[in-house]
């Protein structure tokens, strides 16, 4: 039994506050992932879980204990840093076995436990080499490895993979979600990839500014975002933004003009209804233009790219803070620049507030 | 093949400077400690007897001991404060660009200045020292610091190793800034102390700085005259007769030039062998 709970936590560096009242609950054996533009405050988050920074303000349990102020050690929490953190004088054996052997476990309960952990990393042949001998996905693995041996209730790690090429990230992203199903435990995973974040959530937070803009299962946050900056963030390619004006309201139905798609106007169907000629944005993920849309229109394309299965074309006005993406799927894609008709069917939008940024229901 | 000569080419200027400035003193002291010249008049060529006489008599072996002695006490002592201080300054980032600053002042200090005021404070009477201590009532302690052939020894090595602290300890302290922080932080977290932290992860990775403090404390310390000629001109009774001590007492003592460059040579070649075989044995325990 090891959940995480924050209530309120607060860290300021002198006068700066840089993280406001976190309130967060992960559940034993989830695997959270923190997300967020750089400077948002996840590593101050994860580091402040981890007892290397000082709460200023607020609790946290974990498992039930109060922590707030307890000693980095008696917390149950092993790290895995982005640089590693490797001992560089000891070998990897000596690097999985300080931890318990600055504990005082017993030297053959430390072998039968470094040795399990080795066997579960593929580390058997590396046991006696130094950390400099090793590749950076190895380096990974031994940091991975000293994190288990302590066999912790949560672990945290600080974007581990940031340092590995695109290749070995996927392998080993692949490995840590292994990993969790095999030991169970809770993991809070720090990152500021997308694909990280969507693939091996269990439950993804999103840090701005040093709060939490939302938290959720993944898809929950890709398909019901609470605001502007949740549904930007999360996705790739981003989700598509048009500022549009609330025409009229009838029956229970918002009708918003878009000036950027040529005027057209969409019927989007909210509970929570503006009032007309209120500013309003509205969202459209570039998967969500589809031929056979009921709203039709046209846009002036720039670049096509195309993937192989898909085809994103970019369409740039004057104003436009990011250009327009349209995904293109099928046998006949055109393949350049020009007019291109478009179509999206009104169900798919989501709408938002323009001044708050919060979303319309 | 041209280039490689061409490589060579730009060595010269550094070989001219090392060959005039460094290696030809030498073999002009080398000539020297042959004779028998006493700074005015003839040199007298009489080969080895200066040799001789040095490694033939008690008295200058002993003060080839006494000088490693002294080393290996102010060089050890060296190490542990300075590695003690910088190893305190690195857990209190506060203070530490201050008090780096305040270790560091003795040594900016002149000899001439640190040995009359460390004089005034071993002074028997109403010397500092002695005074403090019967002030708090601890008279039994008094000493003739500087008097008393058993500690005189240890009394300028003491002023020696005040005067030096901060100079090891600013060492250690870039070693310190040059162990990664998370490595520290990861320590913390896998539960060990303060001390452990030091002695399993800090002091390992200190391996470089411990060889240059040591090499340069080494290599300053056997050569040093100014500290025991100031505070006790090598007596009581050759308490503190280093090796340099008599070099100066024979060249503007006794203007005996020839034995004095005799005596020189015989410090470099200890200053040589000892700085080779320290750099040996620490360079290899880096490794290790
Ligand atoms: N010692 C400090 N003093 C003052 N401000 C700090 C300190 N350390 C971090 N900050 C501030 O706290 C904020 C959060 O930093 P943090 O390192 O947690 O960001 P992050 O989300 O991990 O970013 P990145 O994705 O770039 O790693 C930043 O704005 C940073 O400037
Ligand atoms: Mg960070």
């Amino acid at each position: 039994m090891a959940e995480l709970a924050l209530k309120n936590a607060i860290k300021r560096y002198g006068a700066t506050q840089v993280v406001h009242g976190v309130d967060l609950q992960v559940d034993d054996g989830d695997f959270c992932v923190f997300v967020g533009p750089s400077g948002c405050g996840k590593s101050t988050l994860l580091r402040m879980i981890a007892g290397l920074e000082e709460t200023s303000d607020g609790r946290m349990t974990i498992g039930g204990r109060d922590v707030t102020h307890a000693d980095p050690a008696k917390r149950g929490v092993a790290m895995v840093f982005q640089t590693y953190a490797l001992y560089p004088h000891m070998t990897v054996r000596e690097n999985m076995s300080f931890g318990l052997k600055i504990g005082g476990t017993e030297k053959s309960e430390i072998k039968r436990k470094v040795d399990a952990a080795a066997q579960i990393l593929k580390l058997d042949d590396y046991m006696d080499r130094k950390p400099k001998a090793l590749s950076g996905g190895q380096r990974q693995r031994v940091a991975i490895g000293r994190a288990i041996v302590r066999q912790p209730d949560v672990f945290l790690f600080d974007e581990p993979l940031s340092n590995l090429d695109a290749e070995l990230r996927v392998e080993m992203r692949v490995e840590i979600a292994k990993l969790h199903k095999q030991l169970g435990a809770t993991m809070i995973y720090v990152t500021h990839d997308q694909v990280e974040a969507m693939t091996m959530a269990d439950k993804i937070v999103v840090l701005r500014d040093g709060r939490i803009e939302q938290a959720g299962v993944p898809v929950k946050l890709y398909e019901d975002p609470d605001n502007l900056f949740v549904a930007g963030f999360i996705g790739s390619p981003r989700m598509n933004f048009f500022a549009g004006t609330v025409a009229r309201v009838e029956a229970g139905i918002a009708h918003v003009t878009l000036p950027r798609l040529g005027g057209v106007e969409v019927p989007v169907s909210v509970s929570d209804l503006p009032a007309a000629g209120q500013a309003v944005k509205l969202g459209l993920r570039p998967e969500h233009f589809e031929p056979g849309g009921a709203i039709q229109t046209e846009l002036a394309i720039d670049v096509i790219e195309n993937l192989g299965g898909v085809s994103y074309a970019y369409s740039s006005a004057e104003g436009d803070e990011h250009p327009v993406i349209v995904e293109l799927r099928g046998k006949t894609r055109p393949g350049e620049s020009g007019a291109l008709s478009v179509a999206f069917d009104p169900s798919s939008v989501l709408l938002f507030d323009s001044e708050t940024g919060q979303r319309i229901r | 093949m041209r280039a490689r000569y061409s490589l060579y080419l730009f060595t010269v200027p550094a070989l001219l400077v090392i060959g005039l400035f460094f290696v030809h003193p030498i073999i002009l002291t080398f000539d020297m400690s042959l004779t028998n010249f006493a700074g005015i008049g003839e040199a007298k060529d009489v080969g080895w007897r200066n040799y001789e006489r040095i490694f033939g008599r008690d008295r200058y072996l002993r003060e080839i001991w006494l000088t490693l002695w002294y080393t290996v006490i102010v060089v050890s002592a060296l190490t542990v404060t300075g590695l003690f201080f910088a190893a305190m300054l690195h857990r209190l980032p506060l203070i530490r660009n201050f008090s780096r600053a305040a270790l560091y002042t003795p040594a900016m200090m002149s000899f001439v200045v640190v040995g009359y005021v460390w004089q005034f404070l071993y002074s028997p009477l109403n010397g500092g020292i002695n005074v403090a201590l019967r002030d708090l009532g601890l008279g039994a302690w008094e000493q003739n610091w500087l008097g008393d052939p058993a500690i005189a020894l240890y009394s300028v090595a003491f002023t020696q190793i005040w005067m030096f602290t901060g100079f090891t300890c600013a060492i250690f302290l870039a070693g310190f800034a040059g162990i990664p922080e998370e490595i520290g932080e990861a320590g913390r977290l896998e539960g060990a102390t303060s001390w452990q932290r030091f002695r399993y992860l800090e002091l390992p990775l200190l391996g470089p700085s411990i060889t240059v403090s040591v090499m340069l404390t080494t290599i300053g310390t056997l050569k040093t005259f100014e500290l025991p000629f100031i505070l006790t001109k090598g007596g009581p009774d050759g308490a503190t007769r280093l090796l340099s001590i008599d070099i100066i007492d024979n060249l503007f003592g006794q203007y005996k030039f020839g034995f004095a460059s005799a005596l020189s040579i015989v410090m470099l070649v200890i200053v040589l062998i000892v700085a080779f075989i320290q750099n040996k044995v620490l360079r290899d325990r880096e490794q290790a």
